[in-house]
């Protein structure tokens, strides 16, 4: 899967770093003063690099955790963000990390332990629950046989109750979950659409029914599942490909017990649609009928407006009304 | 397969195998650069050394459209034997210190390796690079033009430590570039392919030539207009046919195509 490994120098010492070249020693071994050297070179094609993307080991510096967009909140006061890895395994098509990088190589930042002592720092400021929420520029499971984070993470944020952790992801690697003890300051937030959506659209992800099989999984054993239903993609039928959605989802989730359940409109910055379009024009996604408002791009006002309905009134037949937060479009 | 390929080689003795494997003819061109074709494959010598591995490019470039670069030459090498291949994956311009890494977009089994390039000849050998003097002039110039992904360097191992520059034979050049050409075309291949993944859809092109012909469009619209066929192409899997639409000027076509694009949404 791995075939070329770029490494900065001063991650090379890091254990981490000696494990991962140990995981793949047939890997090209490639030495650099700075993951910038290497990761969104102007020169740089996605489309291109997302057929054989490398893996860069560096160590982050500095902003371990930042505030997070107001959108990502679901109930908390207080909310950031954070980032060990830059891009995914996946290759969805309405994914901002394609108009975001020029570059789909795989950045993990060894040094998990600078994230969590950050993390413990900024929840000390705090005297009641802080959230953080992982996924924001990469998948927080997928590569997990490989990094090994969500296990770090958890065991950090088992000593630490009052931080509350959002791990977001499409990935049904759910192994190294399931052998230990849930912890109910830690929602697995799985992304889901209509299995139409996935084949078109969700390039390498697990179907739509592995990722229920897994949700089912989790909720069984104890972790606050959540469901991440953003973006939200139109197709002439989407009234039935969500209905069926959902449907498929509570005959074996327990809705009235589920962590959180977010839903919001397809939504882009102007500029990384724009990078995205020339990336793929020959997409059928991006070639739909899109308005630019405010900066972003999305649905034209109408289509927005009624699939957002639509999929709230769906959905809210399903799970409590506490558990349901909309992502703000373009129009609110 | 459309899309073109630009070998780039510092000496006439490195050309001399890829021109008889791939049976290029002299271009004839009047240029300051030796240039050899066939079909969509060129080779230009550029004669020795970084500034001129660049001009090259430059004027390559200049003279037709190139979808993928090659540079292809010898190198040495501390411990690597003789014929050895190298695919180039990092490559530092020793005089500055800038380095450049080619992305590697494709399976591979070549051998891989970091490069110097040096200005002038030199007897020592860096641990684990390979030295040559024009990659470092090759690299910057050429992802001027095409994405970084379609732009490598292959090298054939001519002097180590055991047997060092005093002991190349300049009438030898030739036959280790003839030791690595099947690595050389196999690589090109690999390009090429790569290459074709990208946007470049003739017949969406002769499209909106169809339309330019027929209306004059603005800068602006033109852009409306690449995009609008794009869209009509990936909504509909069809072009639409200039001839069905009597429109009298160029707005009024932007609008009808829009319109028609609007229907196939809904």
């Amino acid at each position: 899967m791995i075939d070329t490994i770029y490494l900065e120098h001063r991650a090379e010492p890091h254990p981490r770093t000696q494990a991962l070249l140990a995981r793949f020693p047939k890997a090209r071994v490639i030495r650099c003063d700075n993951y910038t050297q290497v990761f969104n070179k102007k020169a740089q094609n996605f489309r291109l690099q997302k057929q054989n993307p490398a893996l860069i080991l560096a160590l982050k510096q500095q902003g371990h955790v930042l505030p997070s967009p107001d959108e990502y909140a679901v109930g908390g006061q207080h909310n950031y963000y954070f980032s060990h890895m830059l891009n995914c395994l996946y290759d969805c098509r309405y994914c901002f990390l394609q108009g975001m990088y020029q570059s789909a190589h795989y950045v993990l930042f060894v040094n998990y332990e600078d994230f969590f002592s950050a993390i413990a720092e900024r929840a000390q400021t705090h005297e009641n629950i802080s959230w953080y929420f992982s996924g924001y520029d990469c998948d927080s499971l997928a590569l997990e046989p490989v990094t090994g984070f969500a296990g770090a993470a958890l065991d950090f944020f088992a000593k630490h109750p009052k931080a509350h952790l959002e791990l977001r992801s499409k990935s049904t690697q759910i192994r190294s979950l399931l052998k230990r003890e849930p912890l109910s300051n830690c929602v697995v937030a799985l992304s889901v659409n209509p299995q139409s959506i996935v084949e078109a659209e969700e390039h390498k992800t697990p179907s739509l029914e592995r990722r229920i099989h897994a949700l089912s999984a989790l909720q069984q054993a104890g972790w606050p599942v959540g469901l991440r239903i953003d973006p939200l993609i139109y197709t002439p039928d989407y009234r039935d490909a969500y209905r069926q959605m959902f449907a498929s989802l509570f005959e074996r989730l327990d809705g009235q017990n589920i962590h959180s359940v977010s839903l919001g409109p397809f939504r882009m910055p102007t500029g990384f649609f724009r990078k995205m379009e020339k990336l793929y024009p020959d997409s059928r996604l991006l070639a739909t009928e899109m308005q630019a408002r405010n900066g972003l791009h999305s649905y034209p006002e109408r289509v927005e407006r009624e699939m957002m309905q639509y999929c709230e009134d769906e959905l809210l037949k399903h799970i409590p009304e506490s558990a349901y937060f909309p992502c703000s479009g373009i129009l609110s | 397969m459309t899309q073109s390929l630009a070998m780039v080689v510092a000496l006439s003795k490195e050309a001399r195998p890829l021109i008889d494997h791939y049976k290029m003819k002299n271009a004839q061109s009047a240029g300051p650069f030796p240039h050899f074709v066939r079909d969509n494959l060129h080779l230009w010598v550029s004669g020795m050394g970084k500034v001129n591995a660049a001009a090259a490019v430059a004027w390559a470039a200049s003279q037709q459209p190139v979808d993928a670069w090659l540079n292809v030459g010898i190198c040495g090498h501390a411990d690597a034997p003789l014929n050895t291949p190298l695919l180039i994956h990092k490559c530092t311009d020793q005089s500055s210190g800038t380095s450049y890494f080619p992305s590697i977009a494709f399976s591979t089994p070549l051998q891989s390796s970091d490069l110097v390039t040096v200005d002038a000849l030199q007897a020592h050998y860096p641990d684990d690079s390979a030295l040559d003097m024009e990659a470092a002039g090759f690299f910057p110039t050429a992802y001027r033009f095409c994405a970084a992904e379609l732009v490598h360097s292959i090298k054939s191992v001519s002097d180590n430590r055991e047997q060092d520059l005093s002991q190349l034979k300049k009438e030898h050049i030739g036959d280790f570039i003839a030791q690595i050409l099947p690595q050389v075309e196999h690589t090109q291949q690999q390009l090429l392919q790569l290459a074709a993944q990208l946007p470049n859809h003739q017949a969406l092109n002769d499209c909106k030539m169809a339309f330019l012909n027929q209306w004059r469009f603005t800068s602006t619209q033109q852009s409306q207009l690449q995009r609008l066929l794009e869209r009509h192409w990936a909504l509909l899997q069809c072009l639409p046919s200039a001839e069905t639409f009597s429109c009298s000027h160029s707005k009024a076509v932007i609008a009808e195509l829009t319109q028609r694009l609007a229907i196939a949404h809904d």
